[in-house]
């Protein structure tokens, strides 16, 4: 009995051996084929960018990059990325009329389709760089680039997104945003810097159609891109969104407040979340109050200090400091007081105050 | 006598040969989710996240168990990481006054306006101190009050969102924050923590090779797998960030980083709603390995411990902490057993030739494998080659490991089971 188990075991052992052998020995070839094209690289990478060097400097001789491009092509198309921060103007062009010269975009265009997602990030980098010229925009055909704003991958997504937002038309742009609005934060965050030169034009249309939704989310992502472009916008009836229902709205409007031309409506919403009974978007109200020098708020921020809250307190004698001789009057008031949070908040405002001023 | 070890023995060896398989089967799937998330991991985009204004703020706060320039080498990578605004909370439990003086040597450390209040639970505070360099590091001082109030004291006192945890035996990179953010960032509601943890390059020496053996098979199975079953374990090597909000709602901490997590996992599996911890390995965060026979006794022990802590840990579900029993307890204690009775058994003619060997091929073969299959399964999950070298050196360093090493690391894995530590 036991002999056989003996038997089966180590049968079963052998053909287990055989497997993990077999897993070994890929794994090894793997590394030195790696190994091999990391050294290749290496040893190419300088010259294919010496090649292009010369093709930007004016050369037409591509004779080394097709070179380059049949013994390496996977450094040729990374050599032409890697420029891609570093050329503009007729210089950009001519790298990006490059890939046409060499066939690369169409293959691009192939691949954009691969189910095998690392060929479809990677020909994705590479028809985003090239829309900034017409020609290769043309080609690439702006079908494929609206239908990539729909692509399961976000990382295709955000690629696009960006090249659209830099290069695309109005209408392109707001097919942009709508998308940001819809996605997650992390696209929101890669997406707004390149929107962030329509920011007038967007706020104008598609931002303040979103606001006005009854979308919450959206609602949340137009706010959060605003609030990334750090630019003044004309939005109007923000003081709407500080009253919304929804609590993460109100705080992401306190934070876009100072983005839009000041108004009576604005100050009196910010006032009134003074005293709300959350105290993170009473302190996000007492900084804005601070912040834009909201002199009639004074009364309501020293009535924050009786909140309890020592973060509140702190940012509200913080706002109180910004505002002299008003604040400044009350903190000195409320450094007297016999509460110690009170007095500590406000003698630590007091006493940056007087740093600042250095007496 | 010889019926009944006989009957023993082969219980034994079928228990080793089932819960080998299963630690095959667990390493597979340890295997696939680090193929999905390779794939599936964006590029990095460092700039945009850095000057980003929705990109939230980063405490990372750090309670050192010792005092030494070590502790204080660590605070200082920590405050050189790349991130658009973070802060380094320190809570120095106890200081006296020699180690007090040596931090604010290092730091130029000044007193502090600022105060430390909050809701947890925290150490009496005896002062705040903060840099008078252009670093933003504020450093809690305490009376002696424990690892728990001491970290309690630094979450009260971080003005962040985002709390961010690095262990004692993390080796990161700068841009480490950087790439764990985009994790929360992607699905803030229900993303409530990111663990970040990979082996690091494997040292000379044997014992670093046994090490590092260890260690991948843990982070296949117990990072790796679990992280796909929502049950995702940090070892003392991990990068951690957390939103301030779940750790004020779970109470803060009572022992350590390690409970904490644990208690968070069954807080929101009990609660119901969906929620994940991100696996994050390609984030730069890497397990110190050992490099000597004693600091790899440390760290078998420490992570042991650990696993007890899990195998207590209320909430969590029954088959996960009898699986962890099973194989991290029950397991070395049979093999321990299997070798003296099969030893014994043999001397005295009770036990025959073919068992003995089938005991050798449960325990030592089946050990081997195991090992070797860890080494191929993380070359075949990451999408890049290793050195062939490298590579061929750790694959067999498995064998002396299972010949002296795995016997003793089984007495290692029994001796502190009735401890439970943290970091």
């Amino acid at each position: 009995m036991t002999e056989a188990a003996l038997r089966v075991a180590i049968l079963l052992m052998g053909a287990y051996a055989l497997v993990i052998t077999g897993l070994f020995a890929a794994a090894l070839f793997r590394g030195w084929r790696w190994k091999r094209k990391t050294r290749l690289t290496v040893k190419l990478l300088p010259e294919i960018r010496a090649a292009l060097v010369d093709y930007l400097a004016g050369s037409d001789d591509l004779t080394q990059l097709r070179r380059f491009l049949k013994i390496s092509r996977r450094d040729v198309l990374n050599a032409i990325l890697s420029f891609q921060d570093s050329v503009a103007g007729t210089a950009r062009d001519r790298l990006c009329a490059l890939t046409l010269d060499l066939d690369l975009l169409e293959k691009w265009r192939r691949a954009f389709h691969s189910r095998d997602l690392a060929r479809r990030r990677a020909a994705t980098a590479g028809i985003a760089f090239v829309c900034a010229y017409e020609p290769c925009r043309r080609e690439v055909g702006e079908v494929l680039l609206a239908d990539a704003l729909e692509d399961p991958d976000p990382e295709v997504r955000v690629r696009v997104a960006q090249a659209l937002a830099q290069f695309g038309s109005p209408a392109e742009i707001e097919k942009v945003f709508r998308m940001a609005i819809r996605s997650n934060l992390v696209t929101r965050v890669s997406v707004a810097g390149p929107l962030r030169a329509h920011a007038l034009e967007l706020s104008r249309g598609v931002v303040t159609e979103a606001l006005q939704s009854d979308n919450a989310p959206q609602i949340l992502g137009a706010l959060e891109m605003v609030v990334a472009w750090e630019r003044a916008v004309p939005l109007v009836r923000l003081d709407q969104m500080m009253q919304h229902r929804e609590r993460a709205i109100r705080l992401l409007a306190l934070r876009a407040v100072p983005l839009v031309a000041s108004s009576r409506e604005n100050d009196s919403a910010v006032m009134q979340l003074l005293v709300d009974q959350d105290h993170e978007i009473a302190m996000a109200a007492a900084a804005v109050a601070g912040r834009l020098h909201i002199v009639a708020a004074v009364p309501l921020l020293a009535r924050c200090f009786r909140a309890g809250n020592a973060a509140l307190a702190r940012t509200a004698a913080a706002a109180l400091a910004a505002m002299p001789p008003q604040g400044w009057k009350a903190l000195e008031e409320l450094a007297a007081s016999e509460n110690p949070m009170v007095r500590s908040a406000a003698a630590e405002a007091l006493a940056h105050v007087r740093a600042a001023k250095g007496t | 006598m010889q019926a009944l070890v006989t009957a023993v023995l082969e219980a034994i060896v079928i228990f080793l040969f089932l819960s080998g398989a299963a630690c095959f089967a667990i390493m597979v799937q340890g295997t696939l989710v680090l193929r999905r998330l390779a794939r599936q991991s964006p590029r990095e985009d460092n700039l945009t996240l850095l000057k980003s204004r929705l990109v939230p703020a980063v405490s990372v706060i750090v309670a050192p168990q010792d005092l030494s320039a070590a502790s204080r080498a660590l605070v200082r990578l920590l405050v050189g990481l790349h991130f658009g605004d973070h802060e380094v909370v320190v809570a120095l439990d106890g200081p006296s006054d020699a180690d007090l003086a040596a931090w604010s040597e290092e730091f130029h450390l000044a007193m502090s306006l600022r105060r430390v209040a909050g809701e947890l639970p925290m150490g009496a505070v005896r002062t705040v101190l903060e840099s008078r360099d252009p670093i933003r590091l504020a450093v809690i001082v305490l009376e002696r009050s424990g690892l728990a109030l001491s970290l309690n004291a630094a979450v009260n006192a971080a003005n962040s969102p985002v709390i961010g945890l690095f262990g004692p035996e993390c080796e990161f990179e700068p841009e480490a924050l950087l790439r764990l953010i985009p994790y929360m960032l992607e699905d803030s509601q229900r993303v409530i923590a990111v663990c970040a943890v990979a082996p690091a390059e494997t040292p000379k020496g044997i014992f670093s090779q046994f090490a590092a053996l260890d260690f991948l098979r843990s982070w296949l199975s117990r990072q790796a797998a679990f992280s796909g079953w929502n049950l995702l374990m940090p070892t003392s090597g991990s990068a951690i960030l957390i939103a301030r909000e779940y750790i004020l709602k779970a109470g803060g901490f009572r022992a350590g980083v390690l409970e904490f997590f644990l208690r968070l996992h069954a807080r929101a599996r009990a609660s119901k709603r969906a929620y994940s911890v991100a696996f994050a390995p390609a984030a730069g965060c890497r397990q110190r390995t050992p490099r000597s026979l004693a600091e790899l006794h440390g760290w078998v022990a420490r992570d042991q411990r650990g696993t007890a802590r899990a195998v207590f840990t209320p909430g969590l579900p029954w088959w996960f902490r009898c699986g962890l029993v099973l194989v991290r307890f029950l397991r070395p204690l049979l093999e321990t057993f299997a070798y003296i009775l099969a030893a014994v058994g043999w001397w005295a003619g009770w036990v025959a030739t073919p068992l003995a060997l089938l005991v050798l091929l449960a325990t030592v073969g089946l050990g081997m494998f195991l090992s070797m299959a860890a080494v191929s399964f993380r070359e075949l999950a990451e999408f890049h080659g290793s050195d062939p070298v490298r590579l061929a050196k750790l694959f067999f360093a498995a064998i002396p490991e299972n010949l002296g090493f795995r016997q003793l690391r089984n007495l290692w894995l029994l001796a502190p089971w009735h401890k439970r530590v943290d970091w």
